[in-house]
C-alpha cells in the first residue's frame, strides 16, 4: 500500500512551505527583580509576524549557582511571549544568565527554524550583606614608586607619596618640573590622601577536582566578592587590577576611578571556568607583565586541586603578597540526594578535613582566609587593614 | 475595545483530534484484508496507546507515540489491498495523525486550526494521488504517486520562484 507513503513524504515539505514569512524575529527584554537571595526574572520576548509567536517554544538554561524555586511560567500572548522564572540563589553570586534559545516550530512538529533577533545575557548580582563595611578599609601602600621619599612637605592632598605620568589635564601646581625635565615626559606629584594603595584581584578560574557545578557557584561567589571588594576600594581611590587565570591570564591593570569600575565589571562578568587548566607557573609570570611586585593580591580561590594550591606558591616567588580567600566547601557543594545520612556526613567531614589540609599548606605562603560565612565579607576587611606579613 | 489576554494552553484532556485519530484508524483497519476483529483491536490499541503514552507524559513523548501509530498504520497498510477504500481509508489515517500531532499539551491551544494550511496541502498532494492512481484511465498506484510528487514539487517550485529571499538570505550588496 505505497499510496499512505504520499502524505508522509508529503508533509515535511508542506510544512516547511507554510512557515512563516519573513523569518521569525523576537526581540527579547527582561530582568532579575526581588531581594535577598529571591531571584525572579520576568520578560517578554515581542516577535515578529504576530501570528508565528504561538508556536515559538523558548528554553532557559539556568546558572548551576542558582536553584529553582518553581517551575518556569511562560504565557502566550498575540505577538509576545511573556516569561516568569522563580530561581533562588543561596548565597552571593553575580552569575550572567544566557539569553534563552528561541524557536519556531510548525504546530504539527515537523520543521523548526531558529528565531532571530537581539537577545542579550542578563547579569544576576546578589552581593555580601555588609559591603559597606570595606569602604572604612584603608590599604597600606604596597607599591614601590620610583623616587619615592618620605618628606615633611604636605601637600595640598596631604602627604606626598610619588611621581606618576601626568594626566592631559593636570593643573600646573601638581607637575613635578624637575622630574618632568630629566626624564623628558610630564611628570606630576601624587599624594598620600588621594590613594589608600594597590590591590590586585585574582580569580583561579580553573576546573578542580570539586566538579563542574562546584566550580560554577564558587566562580559565582568569587564574581560576587570581586565585584563588592574592587568597589569598596575604587570608592577609595585605591588602584585595583583584576585579573582571571583559565588557561591563560585575563588581566585589567591598575587604575582607579569609575572607568575602572566599569572595565573591571565587564572583566569580572566575563570570568568563565575553563575547560583546560593552564600551569600556574604561567600565572604567576603573566602577572609580572601587568603588575608589578609588592602589590597586595587577593587570590580567590577554591582550592580545589593540588595546582590552585600551587598558584600561592608561585605567586610568592614572583613577589606578590597573596590573601587566599577560599569559600567553604561546605556552603557550595549540591546535597547529595542518592547518599544515606550516616555517608553523607562522613562525605563532608572528609571533604572539611582535605579542605583543611590544603589550607594550613597554603599558609606557609600567604594569608587565608578561611571564608565560612559568604554573607559577609568582614573577615577579609580586617585583615586588609593590617598590613601583610611575610613569611619566609 | 477588545481585552488583551493570554491564548490558552492545551492540556492533555482536549479529546477532538484524539477522537478523529482512534476513528480515522479504525476505517483504515475495517478497510485491510486483516480479520476485522483482529484489525480493530490492533488499531483501537495501538492509537489508545499513542494518546495514553502522550497525555500522560504532557507532551514530552510524542516522538514516541507518533512512532507507535507509524507502526500500526504500518501493519495495517501491509494488508490493505489496492483499493480505492484502503487507499482513501489510510490516507484520511494519516491526515488525523497530523491533526492529532498538531494539538499538542503544554502548546497555544487551536493546533489544529493552525496546522490547516499544513494538512491542507497535504490532503491535496493525497486527493491528487488517490485520483490519479483510481479515477483516470490509466489508472495505477505509482502513477499516483508520481502524480502526487509532481504537484509538490510543482507548487515547490512555485513559491522558491515566487520567493527567492527563501534560497538568498543575505542583502544584496547593490540595495
Amino acid at each position: 500500500m505505497v499510496l499512505i507513503a504520499v502524505p508522509l513524504l508529503v508533509a515535511p515539505v508542506a510544512a516547511a512551505l507554510v512557515s512563516p514569512r519573513p523569518f521569525p524575529y523576537a526581540e527579547l527584554s527582561w530582568q532579575a527583580v526581588g531581594d535577598s537571595g529571591e531571584v525572579r526574572i520576568v520578560g517578554a520576548l515581542r516577535g515578529r509576524p504576530t501570528a508565528a509567536t504561538d508556536d515559538v517554544t523558548v528554553a532557559f538554561e539556568r546558572p548551576a549557582d542558582l536553584s529553582e524555586e518553581a517551575p518556569p511560567r511562560i504565557e502566550w500572548w498575540p505577538g509576545s511571549v511573556r516569561f516568569e522564572l522563580h530561581w533562588h540563589s543561596s548565597r552571593p553570586t553575580v552569575q550572567v544568565v544566557s539569553p534563552p534559545s528561541v524557536v519556531w516550530q510548525d504546530p504539527v512538529g515537523l520543521v523548526e527554524r531558529p528565531v532571530g533577533g537581539v537577545r542579550p545575557g542578563l547579569v544576576v548580582e546578589r552581593y555580601p550583606l555588609d559591603l559597606l563595611r570595606l569602604g572604612a578599609v584603608r590599604l597600606d601602600r604596597t607599591r614601590q614608586l620610583p623616587g619615592k621619599s618620605r618628606t615633611h612637605h604636605i601637600g595640598t592632598t596631604g602627604e606626598f607619596f610619588g611621581i606618576r605620568a601626568a594626566a592631559p589635564d593636570e593643573p600646573p601646581r601638581r607637575i613635578n618640573w624637575r622630574a618632568s625635565a630629566r626624564s623628558g615626559r610630564w611628570l606630576a606629584n601624587e599624594f598620600e590622601v588621594e590613594r589608600t594603595g594597590d590591590l590586585i584581584l585574582l580569580v583561579d578560574a580553573r576546573p578542580t577536582a570539586l566538579g563542574e557545578v562546584v566550580d560554577e557557584r564558587f566562580l559565582g561567589v568569587a564574581r560576587a566578592a570581586a565585584t563588592g571588594i574592587a568597589g569598596g576600594f575604587l570608592r577609595q581611590k585605591a588602584r585595583v587590577g583584576y585579573a582571571s587565570f583559565g588557561e591563560f591570564l585575563d588581566a585589567v591593570p591598575l587604575s582607579t576611578g569609575r572607568t575602572q569600575g566599569v572595565r573591571i565589571g565587564h572583566a569580572i562578568r566575563a570570568t568563565r571556568r575553563s575547560t583546560i587548566a593552564g600551569p600556574s607557573e604561567r600565572c604567576a609570570v603573566s602577572l609580572r607583565r601587568f603588575y608589578p611586585p609588592d602589590v597586595t593580591t587577593v587570590l580567590l580561590s577554591s582550592l580545589g586541586g593540588d595546582a590552585t594550591c600551587d598558584l600561592v606558591v608561585h605567586l610568592w616567588h614572583r613577589g606578590y603578597p597573596v590573601i587566599v580567600l577560599n569559600p567553604s566547601w561546605r556552603s557550595l557543594t549540591p546535597r547529595r540526594a542518592t547518599l544515606p545520612p550516616r555517608e553523607d556526613a562522613l562525605a563532608t567531614r572528609l571533604g572539611h578535613l582535605e579542605r583543611r589540609m590544603r589550607l594550613v599548606a597554603t599558609r606557609t605562603y600567604g594569608e587565608v582566609i578561611d571564608w565560612d560565612d559568604l554573607s559577609s565579607l568582614g573577615e577579609i576587611a580586617q585583615r586588609l587593614q593590617r598590613p601583610v606579613r611575610w613569611r619566609v | 475595545m477588545a481585552t488583551m489576554r493570554p491564548r490558552r494552553i492545551a492540556t492533555a484532556r482536549v479529546g477532538l483530534s484524539a477522537v478523529i485519530l482512534v476513528g480515522a484508524i479504525e476505517l483504515f483497519a475495517l478497510t485491510t484484508l486483516v480479520p476485522w476483529m483482529l484489525a480493530l483491536i490492533l488499531g483501537g490499541a495501538g492509537a489508545s496507546a499513542a494518546i495514553a503514552l502522550r497525555a500522560i507524559s504532557g507532551g514530552r513523548r510524542t516522538d514516541g507515540a507518533a512512532l507507535l501509530v507509524l507502526l500500526v498504520l504500518g501493519v495495517l497498510a501491509a494488508g490493505a489491498p489496492d483499493t480505492e477504500s484502503a487507499g482513501i481509508g489510510g490516507g484520511v489515517a494519516v491526515v488525523a495523525l497530523l491533526l492529532w500531532l498538531a494539538d499538542e499539551p503544554g502548546r497555544v491551544s487551536d493546533g489544529m486550526r493552525r496546522a490547516l494550511p499544513t494538512v491542507g496541502l497535504v490532503a491535496l498532494a493525497f486527493g491528487v494521488a488517490w485520483v490519479s492512481a483510481f479515477l483516470l484511465p490509466s489508472a495505477s498506484v505509482p502513477t499516483g504517486v508520481i502524480g502526487a510528487l509532481l504537484v509538490v514539487v510543482i507548487l515547490l517550485a512555485a513559491t522558491l520562484f515566487g520567493r527567492p529571499e527563501l534560497l538568498e538570505r543575505e542583502p544584496p550588496l547593490t540595495s
